[in-house]
């Protein structure tokens, strides 16, 4: 707002100076359309970005249509009501002029009045392509931040539900929307959220990434420290948790603020399915994060340096796959590692006929061809394809990719220290995981440190009626979720003994 | 230390059970057998014992001058100068325990899992990640060490596994070798249990209540005796006394004669589990080693020092050679030991007694 009052530019007195002010201004750009306004005894000049305003609505409100009417009296109580704002800062004009708006500048007048007119496109919403689910909502996010906060407000009918706005990038002004529960998030954390956002200075604020990495605490670190989704139902859950949402116009993505570790292994299918499923699911996630990064080192390990630890039967075995091969296990490792990821890099880019045919090309052809040609070994084949398929069970796309490539440092030093180097490198992950803050809530928390009911929820997903209260660390204004839900259950048993 | 890093009790324990178990577990029984036969469990308990009375005193230190970590109390006892000098000395006092766990550590890897790797490679994996979490605060050293302690559960499995061979005539008769070769193997083990002392130093860093240190303290030492208990005794169960005579490494040769379906050869992962115990009781080293550093430049800031100090330890421990140097250096050693770690701290308390000087109780 400061900036806008020093800008300010008091209108000029005559009509044709205002407007070539603002031609000036717009650089003489070709979509600014000024055309001649006349209704009854009035005279002026309507001035619109032809690209972005709505032409029905401006035809509606001020356009020929509208010129042609005869039941209105009082002209200026008319203009009054339906304009959302009247100034005589040139300055506020221009800015309303780049969001779809249009200014009527009457000759009798000193004073500008603005009409809105902005032109909608969207499409319409689907079920994001990343964040499938089996059962529960199907609805995703779509570009237009108004849209996705109406889902949002749709699922939460409280009036406690707050959003901020705060307008982004010096020169593309984007609109950034900070929504949260007042009554349960954290009132330090929300206003940590807006000052560090406000501070961001770049003039055009493009994708989502650009936000995170100004306001996260630890942007080397190669652990997401925010969380991104596509879906209100998500989103709903974690503004109940007391958490807080970051949107911005132009897209899909909501980012979550503050996240664990553990948050990127729940999916809402876990929720809708028998607890058992939901804990079993979500404990396969957690251990294909570990797989995917301890299996290619530990086959290096073992080939490498403690061959005595494979059992007997096994020996003969893998020793007749590997006894050919010509490279070190860790070449081995690293060629089809490498492989996997040029597949997966190729496909995703490809149009999806090419894409799938890539897939099977590369994954089939190549690992066969490279295990006849007795390049690698046939055990490596299996490990690295085993790992590619544990990364890609990670719900969270971005810590997906921070598995595939931590795996590298650890492969390095397994290659240099077998076992030893494994837990040492593997330490050196855990110490940095316990060292992640995101906005004063520990990353690995609920483990460490340690609120043993808050794991039940967070590693094990149990009966949503068992689980009372929110997170402890979160420090929201309240901790109870809910009372006793199953009472209904306990009150029959006592009643029949 | 500002009130938002204050840690509680249960993480005071975490981090003085993990400066405790480290790397002498491993060498512990064959070193107390030597001694005390097959009465060594019987020694471990009465070490135990005798650092309970021990920490009873710390405390009653501690007690008097409240807010105040022992540096501070050594000041205010002997005055500034000779405060000083003894602080210097605590500080080579750490640096040297540094040097030895560098030293010892190395010589069980190479011996075990890794011969030809040069021990400056060894020594410098470890310096890299206790550096890494040393400098940072008490908060995030105790994260760690919660997960570190699902290690310590892996050993009590492995060696409760070992009991189904437990050959009970082994440790009969009870009391056989005397109380003289029992008090010399207590002796003996009471250096397994250097860490216990650092209490004293996190003192003004707990968030206290009335108790708080002398509950977290002995529970820290019930914990550590008995699980130091536990290990000797189920190791004594499972070699005679003949066989634990040849073996350095009991707990590893015990692991090592199991042998499952799936791996072969489960010694070489209890050694790599070893390795995070390890970490985290030369974490909470130098994390002292550092803290004790700033007291005697009177500085602030303590992560130079954990660069300084670490590297100091990795230099010392190059020059440490062969087994029979560490040996003989750990002898010499265990006399500081109980200078620095136990001597002082009573010394001090019955100075504070004779002179009347006690801290500022409002604080």
């Amino acid at each position: 707002m400061t900036n806008e009052l020093k800008r300010y530019v008091q209108m000029y007195s005559t009509v044709e100076r205002n407007v070539s002010y603002i031609k000036d201004k717009f650089n003489y750009t070709d979509d600014l359309i000024c055309e001649d306004f006349r209704f009854q005894k009035h005279h002026g000049k309507l001035v619109y970005i032809d690209t972005l305003t709505d032409e029905e609505k401006l035809d509606d409100t001020l356009g020929k249509s509208f010129q042609k009417r005869e039941d209105i009296s009082c002209f200026h109580t008319y203009i009054a009501t339906i304009a959302i704002d009247k100034t005589d800062d040139l300055h506020e004009v221009i800015a309303h002029l780049t969001k779809g708006s249009c200014a009527l500048i009457l000759y009798e007048e000193d004073i500008i009045f603005l009409f809105d007119t902005p032109r909608e496109d969207e499409r319409s919403p689907e079920e994001p392509a990343n964040e499938k689910t089996i059962r529960g909502a199907h609805l995703g996010f779509n570009e237009n931040l108004r849209t996705n906060i109406f889902f949002i407000r749709q699922r939460i009918k409280s009036e406690q539900l707050r959003v901020q706005y705060v307008t982004l990038g010096t020169e593309s002004n984007r609109d950034i929307a900070i929504i949260y529960m007042d009554n349960l998030a954290n009132k330090d954390t929300v206003q940590q959220i807006i000052d560090r956002i406000q501070s961001i200075t770049i003039d055009s604020v493009f994708a989502p990434g650009f936000i995170e990495e100004c306001i996260e605490e630890r942007p080397l670190s190669p652990f997401p420290q925010n969380l991104y989704t596509e879906r209100p139902d998500r989103v709903e859950a974690y503004l109940m948790e007391g958490r807080i949402a970051v949107m911005s116009e132009s897209s899909t993505d909501a980012i979550i603020l503050p996240v664990t570790f553990f948050s990127f292994f729940q999916s809402p299918d876990d929720y809708n399915n028998r607890f058992y499923a939901g804990t079993v699911f979500r404990l396969f996630r957690m251990f294909s994060f570990f797989g995917s990064i301890l299996l290619p080192p530990l086959y290096i390990a073992l080939v490498g340096f403690h061959f005595e630890i494979i059992p007997f039967e096994l020996v003969s075995l893998v020793k007749s796959s590997i006894e050919g091969v010509p490279f070190p296990p860790f070449f081995e490792a690293m060629f089809m590692a490498i492989t996997v990821e040029l597949i997966r890099e190729a496909g995703i880019r490809l149009p999806s006929p090419i894409g799938e045919t890539i897939g099977i090309v590369g994954g089939l052809i190549i690992s066969d061809a490279v295990v006849n040609a007795g390049l690698v070994s046939n055990v490596i084949v299996i490990v690295i394809a085993l790992t590619a398929i544990m990364s890609y069970t990670i719900p969270s796309y971005e810590l997906g990719n921070t598995v595939r490539i931590l795996s590298l440092p650890i492969m390095i030093s397994a290659a240099f220290l077998g076992f030893a180097g494994i837990v040492l490198s593997f330490m050196f992950v855990l110490i940095h995981l316990c060292k992640l803050e995101s906005l004063g809530v520990p990353y690995l928390s609920p483990l460490a440190p340690m609120h043993m009911r808050e794991l039940l929820d967070s590693v094990a997903r149990f009966p949503v009626w068992m689980l009372r209260q929110r997170p402890k660390e979160l420090k929201t204004q309240k901790r109870q979720k809910q009372g006793k839900s199953r009472e209904w259950f306990f009150d029959g048993r006592k009643k029949q003994n | 230390m500002d009130v938002k890093n204050k840690i509680s009790g249960i993480q005071l324990f975490l981090i003085l059970i993990h400066s405790q178990i480290g790397v002498g577990i491993i060498t512990l029984v064959n070193e107390v057998h030597v001694k005390a036969r097959s009465d060594s469990w019987i020694s471990v308990i009465i070490s135990g014992i005798a650092i309970q009375i021990v920490i009873i005193i710390f405390w009653s230190l501690v007690r008097r001058f409240p807010g105040k970590n022992l540096f501070e109390i050594i000041e205010i006892v002997l005055g500034k100068f000779i405060g000083k000098i003894i602080v210097f000395f605590y500080c080579l006092f750490f640096i040297s325990t540094g040097a030895i766990l560098f030293a010892k550590y190395t010589i069980i890897l190479k011996s075990w899992m890794l011969p030809l790797t040069p021990k400056s490679i060894l020594i410098g994996a470890l310096s890299i990640i206790t550096v890494y979490l040393a400098i940072d605060n008490l908060q995030v050293i105790s994260r760690f060490f919660i997960l570190a302690s699902s290690v310590l559960l892996v050993f009590l499995g492995f060696v409760i596994f070992s009991l189904k061979d437990a050959n009970y005539t082994y440790i009969m008769p009870i009391g056989v070798h005397g109380v003289k070769n029992i008090l010399k193997g207590a002796v003996v083990t009471s250096l397994s249990f250097q860490g216990f002392e650092y209490a004293l130093f996190f003192a003004p860093f707990v968030k206290m209540k009335k108790n708080t240190i002398i509950k977290t303290m002995t529970w820290t030492n019930v914990f550590v005796t008995l699980f130091y208990t536990f290990v000797v005794l189920a190791t004594q169960l499972f070699f005679s006394s003949n066989e634990l005579e040849l073996v350095p490494e009991p707990i590893f040769y015990l692991v090592k004669s199991f042998s499952f379906k799936v791996i072969e050869r489960p010694d070489l992962i209890f050694i790599s589990l070893w390795l995070v115990l390890v970490v985290t009781s030369s974490v909470v080293l130098f994390f002292m080693t550092s803290f004790a550093t700033t007291a005697l430049f009177n500085v602030k800031n303590r992560t130079p020092f954990v660069y300084i100090t670490v590297s100091f330890s990795f230099f010392l421990s190059l020059l440490l050679y062969g087994e029979e140097l560490i040996d003989r250096f750990t002898e010499i050693f265990q006399m500081f030991f109980l200078a620095f770690s136990i001597s002082i701290p009573i010394i001090v308390f019955c100075l504070s007694l004779i002179f009347r000087k006690k801290g500022d109780q409002s604080s």
